[in-house]
């Protein structure tokens, strides 16, 4: 279809800007860079130093960074013919849809260090894609608004905006981190309850706290920067990141309850430029060195058990997979979010459901 | 436009000066006009008629993707609330505007410089910085929450963000100065006698105003409305930071379609429907105010009554309201301006202080100070990369785009040809196109030659920007130039050529150079097209800092804001200090009030 368009309205200025294009087109598609999609902000700041720049340093091949990969991103990609990422880092459910889709290149494993690999936690060792963290999705809130001991210690806290007033913010159903289980959590759903989801009853609850949520957030930097500047007194935001805040002083405290604890994995999206750049890249993020690096930076959670031995007992009680804490939160389900209903995954059918809410 | 071959130099001389002023008289103008329109076509024109192409389906012909954006009740929902946001707008900007207006036309000179500058500061402001001061200052904690609380008036901070006020702020706070210069331009043209005799023949001050006044400034009323309401329908930027999950516009939905559901041929139909309702509205406003706003005090005869009628309500009601009755009171209409030109300069004085706080993260107010969000900006390899994009980019744009649009508005002016008309409005057609709308045109069309994520991708893209303000700026210069000189000089046996570049070409030099500035400044400010475009290769500034907002926590696009306004601050003053009082700063406010027109 892309031809047949191409010939449809093919003229000779276009020709010409497409020769003079060639000509100037930046280096970047070379093959001593790589393009490295993550979620920005603070978390990507920490991945510059602990991954980035070590990586430029040893192997001489330049990062170019991008930030916000989705699901959807790749798509339009893909169906534009312009594959701007070599390798990005995928939250599972979007991993899973992309890889099922054949979006994804798959990992040629034997082109990286087995040794390396075969460290790897191997639940999050899949054929396009290795894992990159562990991370949670917990409650935040705004300590100068409710102070630690008084904070809402439970998604229906959350969902109680009699005992708890003021504003929230929650995740958006088109950001990587759906809100759904949260609403269900809320519902008093426990959690072995929560999967297959019942995305009807999670809208329904979505509907009561709907009044009361200032922002749907649709980056991780988001709900972080709404509850440190007090435009929201509390929500869900990613530990790592309210963590670091906490240490820099900003009045922002987080609970491990009900937090819900997943993997992102890199990956390399199908027809990417660099995929060579991408394994290596791929190998050198799984080391446990640069994963210890990047722990200390921001407290995730390393997908290689061995960065465990590199941080202190103080650090390791901060991160997902701690013992104490890891029995506090839920599993998130990723695999439920990829199966297909009447030939649409979860994660898509929940887009257009969440869309369709929002106008109600 | 032959020329007078008197002379008794060479022959051979005279033979090759004759034949290209015989080129130049026949074909020159077209020749001149030609480059502007060859590239607009293939980065413009064939795009957008690709995507009229995508909107009846990409493998066969169908009205499917049509049926679905007429009937789908959502999207009809917000096809009017878009068109209700942007009618609001418009009479939000009259009401606040109409009081500046009144205020610089009753200052001394010098005053009506200084809020000349003020007025247009904020247009030289990236409408991405400017949003970025509305969440600073509207904010839960933000300033005028903070200030309503210590004052007493309010105990529970008001919820002035992420909803409908928060979107009416940003845009009005836009759209503002394109309805003051107008309404400016047309009391300029007004003789404020006529309301005093209507006053001294015994009209009421209500009467004199709505009877004499009003229909003098009518044009100005209706070209400013027609203006802002034209561009309002394009807004994608500022609903989008400011507004909250209900406020989506059609151009919103548009970018959803396209970048999350992934459905092209309906993206491509409803563009279509905006840009039929944007050009609709065009050929209105051509109608009632002609293409250069000269002509039109004669326009003004077939405004239709009922928008006189309505205007004249619609003010009135205003002056009722404000002034008590009396024309223009004294005190109330210079309070109330200045304190528009004061909301229209709060929100840019706002982010100094910010950027100099040395918390890291953003609050209100910043606690101590530091130079380190500036030093981060420096030490930041993808800040400093996106600038040099960005300085690229514009660069490059400007010197074409100067170039192109400047042959082609001297083609435009001066050839005598057929379809002169329709060349003038093609070139100047992208500047009411929504910029979204273009974005996803230029970007099909840039992704199969593999343009996204280029400079000269950028380039070719900011061009369709820039063109049409240089041709406009350029145009009104030409045409305000005196010809005689330039006859003469002919007539004392110079070439046209000669006596073009040498008599008229320095006259129109400060048109240029405004409009050099234009383009650069087009450029350099766009983030939607960038957004599309920038792919990772090449982000610009604007791009980098669209992330910035969405992404970061750190003030660190405080800092960048605040030198991008010192920026347009210096380009801004530089020029009217180096000419103050001087004709040629009447010229550029001339040029000034042309392209907001």
């Amino acid at each position: 279809m892309k031809q047949t368009l191409t010939r449809r309205s093919f003229t000779t200025g276009l020709a010409a800007g497409a020769v003079l294009a060639s000509a100037c087109r930046v280096r970047a598609q070379s093959s001593d860079t790589v393009v490295i999609a993550s979620y920005g902000g603070q978390f990507q700041d920490a991945q510059r130093k602990a991954l980035f720049e070590p990586f430029e340093k040893s192997t001489g091949i330049k990062v170019v960074e991008a930030t916000g990969p989705s699901l959807a991103k790749v798509r339009t990609m893909n169906m534009s013919g312009n594959i701007e990422w070599d390798v990005a880092e995928f939250t599972p459910a979007d991993f899973l849809v992309l890889a099922e889709n054949n979006l994804l290149e798959k990992i040629d494993y034997g082109a990286i260090d087995q040794s390396i690999i075969a460290k790897v936690d191997k639940r999050v060792v899949h054929p396009y894609g290795v894992g990159a963290l562990f991370y949670s999705n917990v409650i935040a809130f705004n300590t100068k608004r409710y102070p630690t001991g008084k904070h809402p210690k439970s998604w229906a806290d959350v969902w109680d905006f009699q005992k708890f007033s003021g504003p929230r913010i929650l995740p958006s159903g088109i950001y990587v981190v759906r809100p759904n289980e949260f609403a269900l959590l809320a519902e008093g759903l426990l959690p072995q309850q929560l999967y297959p989801l019942d995305l009807e009853r999670s809208y329904r609850s979505l509907s009561n706290i709907k009044p009361h949520v200032v922002k749907w957030q649709t980056t991780g930097a988001m709900a972080p920067q709404a509850i440190v500047d007090g435009e929201a007194d509390f929500g869900m935001a990613s530990q790592g990141r309210i963590a670091q805040l906490k240490a820099q002083g900003a009045p922002v405290d987080y609970d491990w309850n009900q937090g819900l604890i997943t993997a992102d994995y890199w990956g390399i999206p199908k027809g990417a430029k660099n995929v060579q750049n991408a394994l290596k890249f791929i190998e050198f993020a799984s080391r446990p060195e640069p994963q210890a690096e990047l722990s200390k930076l921001i407290p995730y959670s390393p997908a290689n058990p061995d960065a465990f031995k590199l941080l202190s007992e103080e650090q390791l009680k901060d991160l997902a997979t701690a013992p104490d804490n890891l029995k506090k939160q839920v599993w998130l389900d990723a695999g439920w979010w990829a199966q297909k209903t009447n030939g649409k995954s979860n994660v898509e059918r929940n887009i257009d459901m969440w869309n369709a809410w929002l106008q109600r | 436009m032959s020329t007078g071959t008197v002379t008794t130099r060479k022959q051979e001389g005279v033979e090759s000066k004759k034949f290209i002023s015989d080129l130049l008289g026949r074909h020159g103008f077209l020749l001149l006009i030609l480059p502007a329109l060859l590239l607009l076509s293939s980065v413009y024109g064939v795009p957008i008629f690709r995507l009229l192409a995508t909107s009846f389906g990409r493998d066969e012909w169908s009205l499917s993707s049509y049926k679905v954006a007429v009937t789908d009740p959502y999207m009809w929902k917000v096809l009017l609330s878009t068109l209700r946001l942007s009618a609001e707008v418009t009479a939000l900007c009259l009401f606040l505007g109409y009081p500046v207006a009144c205020l610089m036309i009753r200052s001394c000179p010098r005053w009506t410089q200084v809020l000349t500058v003020l007025v247009v500061l904020p247009m030289w402001t990236s409408v991405l910085v400017r949003s970025y001061a509305w969440i600073v200052v509207l904010g839960r904690n933000g300033i005028v929450n903070q200030l309503l609380i210590d004052s007493g008036l309010i105990e529970e901070p008001l919820q002035l963000l992420y909803n409908r006020f928060g979107v009416y702020v940003g845009m009005v706070h836009i759209m503002l100065p394109y309805m003051i210069l107008p309404l400016y331009a047309a009391m300029k043209r007004v003789d404020l006698k006529l309301v005093d005799a209507a006053r001294s023949a015994g009209a009421g001050g209500l009467a004199a105003f709505a009877l004499v006044f009003v229909p003098l400034i009518a044009p100005g009323i209706v070209a400013g409305s027609l203006l802002v309401f034209i561009l309002s329908l394009g807004f994608f930027v500022t609903p989008a930071l400011l507004g909250g999950a209900d406020d989506v516009t059609y151009v919103m939905l548009i970018e959803r379609q396209l970048n999350e559901s992934l459905n092209w041929e309906l993206a491509a139909a409803m563009s279509v429907i905006l840009l039929v309702a944007s050009l609709i509205l065009v050929a209105l406003y051509w109608r009632l105010v002609g293409v250069s706003g000269q002509d039109s005090t004669i326009r003004a005869h077939v405004t239709p009554s009922w928008i006189l009628r309505t205007a004249t309500r619609a003010l009135a009601s205003w002056q009722s309201t404000f002034s008590f009755g009396s024309f223009a009171s004294p005190l109330v209409t210079p309070a109330l301006g200045w304190a528009v030109v004061g909301f229209l300069i709060a929100p840019i004085a706002i982010l100094f202080p910010l950027s100099v706080s040395a918390s890291p993260f953003l609050e209100f107010p910043p606690r101590g100070f530091s130079l380190r969000w500036f030093q981060n900006y420096f030490d930041r390899p993808d800040w400093i990369a996106a600038t040099w994009v960005s300085i690229k980019v514009a660069t490059l744009t400007m010197f074409a785009a100067t170039l192109l649009g400047t042959l082609a508005a001297i083609g435009l002016v001066r050839g005598r040809f057929l379809g002169a008309r329709l060349a003038a409005g093609f070139l100047i057609s992208p500047s009411i196109v929504p910029a979204l709308i273009t974005a996803v045109a230029v970007y099909f069309q840039f992704a199969q030659f593999k343009l996204v994520g280029t400079i000269t991708g950028l380039v070719l893209a900011h061009m369709v920007l820039a063109l049409p303000l240089v041709v406009i700026v350029v145009s009104g210069a030409l045409r305000s130039v005196d010809v005689r000189p330039e006859q003469a000089a002919r007539s004392l046996g110079a070439t046209s050529i000669i006596a073009f570049l040498k008599v008229t070409l320095p006259a129109i030099k400060p048109g240029i150079l405004t409009a050099a500035f234009f383009a650069f400044l087009a450029s350099f400010d766009d983030v939607v097209l960038a957004l599309f475009l920038s792919g990772t290769s090449a982000t610009t500034l604007p791009k980098r800092m669209w992330d910035g907002v969405r992404f970061e926590v750190d003030p660190t696009i405080a800092a960048v804001s605040t030198l991008m306004i010192m920026l347009s601050i210096a380009l801004l003053v530089a020029p009217q200090l180096a000419s103050f009082g001087s004709r040629r700063a009447r010229r550029t406010e001339g040029a000034t009030t042309t392209v907001s027109i």
